[in-house]
């Protein structure tokens, strides 16, 4: 260990004393956890007939479903654009109440947070799930599932950069004798639309639907499996 | 159950980024020459172009249901996630430290090491720690199609009409991903 003049090094002993006890923290948690997990592991021996079964009768993919499959297809895309539609509507207020520099008060802030949170942290499938249930299966649990799961990223990202925002000119409108809502059309919104928040607003609109296709099609999934108790 | 599911997240993480750290490699473009380029980037985009429940779906297939179908699955979303942000970043390092280093003598991997990776050791550990974020998250769902953790758990709450219990498992979920993504948000903000 002691640096002798011939040996370099990189760290002094203190900090690769202190590397080293975090990589051998990640090491125990990751050698505990799979302990934990106590996995049978006899399966194992079997998965390459399972894929060779998954795989055999997979190939030739029968294209005789096409036709099937297009009415769903569209079906899909529709959830996404309206639900799309429905996320950059809600979440509108949301990112205002959950920038630092616009938001009413203390409370609408935390719960804007609160909010965005919530939706960002249950997964769209549980989202699914829960408004089938309310709603019944069918597109439109999907597509307000998508839009709930939604409001979270879009109020999230637009929030952020409402705080970027340049403050001065708020205050210019502001100072003209705007009220609050005049305020926020001329003072934020439309200087959103002049400089950065028009890109980020379409590229948050552009980005989403590509998410929610992707997600979208595992969807499904969820609904079909609750039609059946029904 | 929830422990089941942190635990599993834990594993797939490290398992996730002992693979990808080849691939990463593999997929700069200033390290390797173009074919390894080309076939580590495919393996990025179809790991990426995949959802991670019908990897999952396929894992149970494969190794039956249970927590490890639950990491094989996870592990191999990690794997498009962290090689190609990994590999980005590995492009955008400082090329003068490798060829001085190389000047030195130092062979191939002893160029890397010293050259490359100091470079991106900041990047990596908040990389790995975002994932872990993810991971975290991804964890509590992969169970409704079997693949172990609360999910199991979430999926027959709501096939028996237990709303209450389903209740509860939302909470746990929240106050988890809620843990996980401040702490992975506190620990980015320490490296980088």
């Amino acid at each position: 260990m002691a640096a002798e003049n011939k040996s370099w090094q990189r760290f002094d002993r203190r900090r690769r004393l202190g590397r080293f006890a975090l990589g051998l923290l990640a090491a125990v948690v990751a050698v505990g956890s799979w302990t934990y997990l106590s996995m049978d592991l006899q399966y194992v021996t079997s998965s390459p007939a399972e894929i060779a079964d998954l795989t055999g009768r997979m190939i030739p993919p029968d294209v005789g479903y096409t036709n099937e499959i297009v009415g769903p297809l569209i079906e899909t895309i529709h959830i996404a654009v309206v639900g799309t539609i429905l996320a950059v509507l809600v979440s509108l207020p949301i990112a205002f109440m959950a920038a630092e520099n616009t938001t009413p008060n203390r409370f609408t802030y935390w719960l804007a947070k609160l909010i965005v949170t919530v939706s960002r942290s249950v997964h769209v499938i549980i989202w699914a799930l829960i408004f089938v249930v309310v709603f019944g299966p069918g597109a439109f649990a999907g597509m307000i599932a998508i839009g709930i799961r939604s409001i979270g990223f879009v109020g999230k990202l637009l929030g952020e950069e409402i705080e970027e925002i340049d403050f001065a000119q708020v205050e210019a409108v502001r100072a003209t004798g705007a009220g609050g809502l005049q305020t926020l059309l001329y003072g934020i919104a439309h200087r959103s639309c002049r400089r950065s928040s028009v890109s980020p607003f379409v590229s948050v609109g552009h980005q989403r639907p590509r998410c929610e296709r992707s997600s979208d099609s595992s969807a499904p999934a969820a609904s079909a499996s609750r039609c059946s108790p029904r | 159950m929830m422990l089941e599911s942190i635990a599993m997240a834990m594993v797939a993480t490290v398992t996730g980024i002992a693979v990808s750290i080849p691939i990463a490699f593999g997929a700069a473009g200033n390290l390797v020459p173009k074919p390894v380029y080309g076939f580590n980037r495919g393996l990025i985009s179809i790991s990426r172009a995949v959802d991670g429940l019908i990897v999952a779906i396929i894992a149970v297939k494969a190794v039956g249901l249970g927590p490890l179908a639950g990491i094989i699955a996870i592990t191999f979303k990690t794997v498009g996630f962290f090689s190609k942000l990994l590999a980005e970043d590995l492009e955008d390092i400082d090329m003068g430290a490798l060829e001085a280093t190389r000047a030195t003598g130092a062979t191939g991997f002893q160029a890397v090491l010293y050259g490359v990776v100091p470079q991106v050791v900041p990047r990596f550990v908040g990389l790995a720690v975002y994932r872990w974020d993810i991971n975290i998250r991804a964890s509590t769902i992969i169970g409704i199609v079997g693949a172990g953790g609360i999910g199991t758990l979430l999926m027959q709450a709501f096939s028996r009409y237990e709303y209450d219990f389903v209740a509860t498992i939302l909470i746990a979920i929240i106050a988890v991903v809620l843990v996980g993504e401040i702490t992975s948000a506190v620990v980015r903000k320490r490296v980088q």
